[in-house]
């Protein structure tokens, strides 16, 4: 029992020594001044946050650094402002609208029906079809090339192997005997060229050169066949009868090259020497 | 009358020989190719009808006459950029793109500074004129 105790009493003495006092609600009212009620006091403002502590913002008041972005973006309204404004976006050949004439459909090729034949077959307008798909608004310099391909690919897959061409004709410039200012001249001209593929050429016939007295008066899908030009000639295809078509080779043109009169000297030096068409029977 | 005769005879030699000379100096060149401007060319349409010299026949010329200059003399990069600008507004009414066939030697000579030059011209110009550029330089050699 004395044992008990002596190990009971030094218990009692420590426990009454350092823990805390249990306060009952009876021995005395809190004092709530010294807490905060969190509802009515506001937020710190971020002045007052931890950060306030930190070192002051040094870059803060001054310019940001650019980012890549920026730095790009700045660099592309710079060069668009030092560029000319465009010329030739959305700008029509005047030549189309304003000398054009009233378009007029000549019918004289219908009574030769060797003629109206080729013009009206299906290779014919799978040709002019092609040549028209793969125009470009300006020229390009190549007229012979697209013209050869248009001959070729007519109609759809024949591979130079269709009613028009029975191979992919070779030779350039149009001319390659005349003087130009291409370095390679090869093969025949173009209008030895077609005659070995069964065309004729319009005007070496005296009743239709009565008949043709300007490109505009050719028959559909004639290849017409020019001398003259810093290029070694020109070649393009009719797409329509009187003036109701246009002139396709690597570009598309209302007028032919020979009587477009608002490009000046651009279309003076140019001559009609050929109007090709295959006869209907050879198709 | 005979004053009259006269007098058409000195103003036509007067403007053969404005017609014929050359340039003297690239700023020369330079200045009279940048007079001309699109407006130029929409005239071109009353020109005709009214039987007058085309402004275009004026800008090919031009661009003859530089080209024939450029032979003995050093291209600038503003000199290019002319050149390139006035063969963009013959294009409006040309497309058979004859100012290209006019340049195009100088071209051949002076590549970089015409690439350079075209930097100033708007994207889509300066796109159509480097291809036409590069395809007619190319056509020259090809056995197309």
């Amino acid at each position: 029992m004395s044992r008990n105790l002596l190990l009971i009493i030094p218990l009692i003495l420590f426990l009454s020594s350092a823990g805390p006092t249990i306060a009952s609600a009876e021995d005395e009212t809190p004092d709530f001044s010294v807490f905060e009620n969190p509802n009515i006091t506001s937020r710190p403002s971020r002045s007052q946050s931890k950060t306030e502590a930190e070192p002051p913002c040094i870059t803060c008041g001054q310019e940001h650094p650019k980012t890549k972005n920026q730095k790009a973006l700045e660099a592309i309204t710079k060069k668009t402002k030092s560029v000319d404004s465009c010329i030739t976006c959305d700008r029509v050949l005047l030549s189309k609208n304003k000398t054009k004439k009233k378009a007029t459909k000549e019918n004289a090729w219908d009574q030769y029906p060797q003629i109206a034949g080729y013009s009206n077959s299906a290779a014919v307008n799978a040709m002019i079809k092609y040549a028209e798909r793969h125009a470009f608004r300006h020229s390009r310099g190549i007229c012979y090339r697209n013209v050869k391909d248009a001959l070729c690919r007519a109609p759809r897959g024949s591979r130079c192997k269709g009613p028009l061409v029975s191979k992919y004709m070779n030779g350039t410039p149009v001319f390659p005997e005349l003087p130009s200012r291409q370095r390679t001249r090869i093969g025949k001209n173009a209008i030895l060229n077609m005659k070995s593929e069964g065309f004729i050429n319009l005007l070496d016939k005296p009743e239709f050169i009565e008949i043709i007295k300007n490109p505009a008066s050719a028959p559909k899908g004639a290849i017409m066949v020019y001398q003259g030009g810093k290029n070694g000639g020109h070649i393009e295809i009719k797409t329509g009868y009187g003036t109701t078509g246009s002139y396709v080779s690597d570009f598309s043109a209302p007028d032919s090259i020979m009587r477009n009169k608002l490009a000046g000297r651009a279309s003076a030096h140019y001559k009609l020497v050929g109007v090709m068409i295959k006869p209907a029977e050879n198709i | 009358m005979k004053l009259h005769r006269l007098l058409f005879i000195i103003s036509s030699l007067f403007t053969f020989s404005a017609y014929a000379a050359e340039f003297k100096s690239v700023d020369e060149a330079a200045k009279k190719l940048s007079a001309y401007t699109v407006a130029d060319i929409d005239g071109d349409a009353k020109r005709l009808k009214e039987n007058q010299e085309l402004k275009i026949d004026q800008m090919f010329n031009d661009l003859e006459k530089t080209e024939k200059f450029l032979r003995k003399n050093n291209l600038t990069e503003d000199l290019a950029h002319e050149m390139e600008r006035v063969s963009l507004i013959t294009f409006i009414h040309d497309p058979t793109t004859f100012a290209i066939d006019l340049i195009l030697p100088v071209y051949q000579k002076n590549r970089i500074i015409f690439e350079k030059a075209a930097q100033k011209l708007h994207p889509y110009d300066r796109n159509l004129l480097m291809e036409i550029l590069k395809s007619k330089d190319k056509a020259e050699t090809d056995n197309g």
